[in-house]
């Protein structure tokens, strides 16, 4: 992840880290319609600006999944911030791939 | 297809209702303008509120802007049509108003957010808003009432494809 290529956080400022002030994001909140959530670790989740028009086109619209400003490497359509099973803040994405997991470095 | 995203942060802003970019379709014939996506949010204010935000369209008289210029999103692409200006005239883009300029405005989305999570919205094949060349009429991200968390800490823009 600290390899991959970041967004100009200047001109795109929602998609960094906004501080300890803000709190984390409550459980169900989904992106859209939400521009942005935070983890239970500070971190801000939004969707990139990265798609496949071909694909778009054909009402699979997925983009980018971006952490900290810096993309994961994994396209969703949804972003969601939710519970799991042990009550532990989780956060998920939804694609063309269903339903995966962040586990702290992947989706899976 | 050539795709701009036109985003701010970092502005002061006034405290009421205002146009939080706009941009106004260029003189036939020439380029339509397919807008894709629109976005709010804000760093500032930790307490949960609600904002209302709207899509609309003005008619002259435009509001008065912040130039800005659109920025591509392919690399290689030429440079949009749309070109910075702060009176808002055909052809022509700015952000954050200073005066909204006494144009009707007609609301195409209408909708209300949460400042901890912002507003992002991103219409399907089917519902984005197309606005053709030598339209009369400019597309603004409007806000009907003052932000909530104040003049500052806010980000927003918008993305349109020239189709």
């Amino acid at each position: 992840m600290s390899d991959a290529p970041i967004y100009n956080l200047k001109e795109l400022p929602f998609m960094a880290p906004a501080g300890p002030h803000m709190p984390w994001a409550d459980p169900q909140v989904v992106i859209p319609p939400a521009l942005m959530i935070r983890d239970s670790e500070g971190a801000t989740w939004t969707l990139g600006f990265d798609y496949d028009e071909r694909e778009w086109r054909g009402g699979k619209y997925e983009y980018d999944v971006v952490r900290n400003g810096r993309v994961t490497g994994a396209y969703a359509r949804r972003i969601e911030c939710s519970v799991n099973s042990y009550g532990n803040r989780v956060v998920r994405i939804w694609g063309a791939e269903g339903w995966r997991t962040w586990n702290g470095r992947s989706f899976v | 297809m050539r795709e701009f995203r036109l985003a701010t942060g970092g502005l002061t802003t006034v405290n009421a209702s205002l146009t939080l970019t706009f941009v106004n379709p260029i003189a036939a014939p020439n380029v339509n303008l397919e807008f894709l996506r629109f976005w709010v949010g804000q760093s500032l204010n930790a307490t949960s509120a609600q904002q209302r935000v709207e899509v609309v369209t003005q008619v002259t008289a435009f509001p008065t802007l912040v130039s800005q210029t659109p920025s591509k999103l392919k690399l290689t692409d030429a440079v949009s049509v749309i070109t910075g200006a702060t009176t808002g005239a055909a052809g022509t883009c700015g952000v954050n108003a200073s005066a909204e300029g006494a144009g009707a405005k007609t609301v195409t989305y209408d909708d209300a957010f949460n400042v901890l999570t912002g507003f992002l919205h991103v219409p399907t094949l089917a519902e984005t808003l197309i606005a053709p060349a030598g339209f009369a009429s400019g597309i603004g991200l409007f806000l009907p009432a003052a932000p909530v968390w104040g003049t500052t800490g806010g980000s927003w823009g918008l993305v349109y494809r020239e189709v």
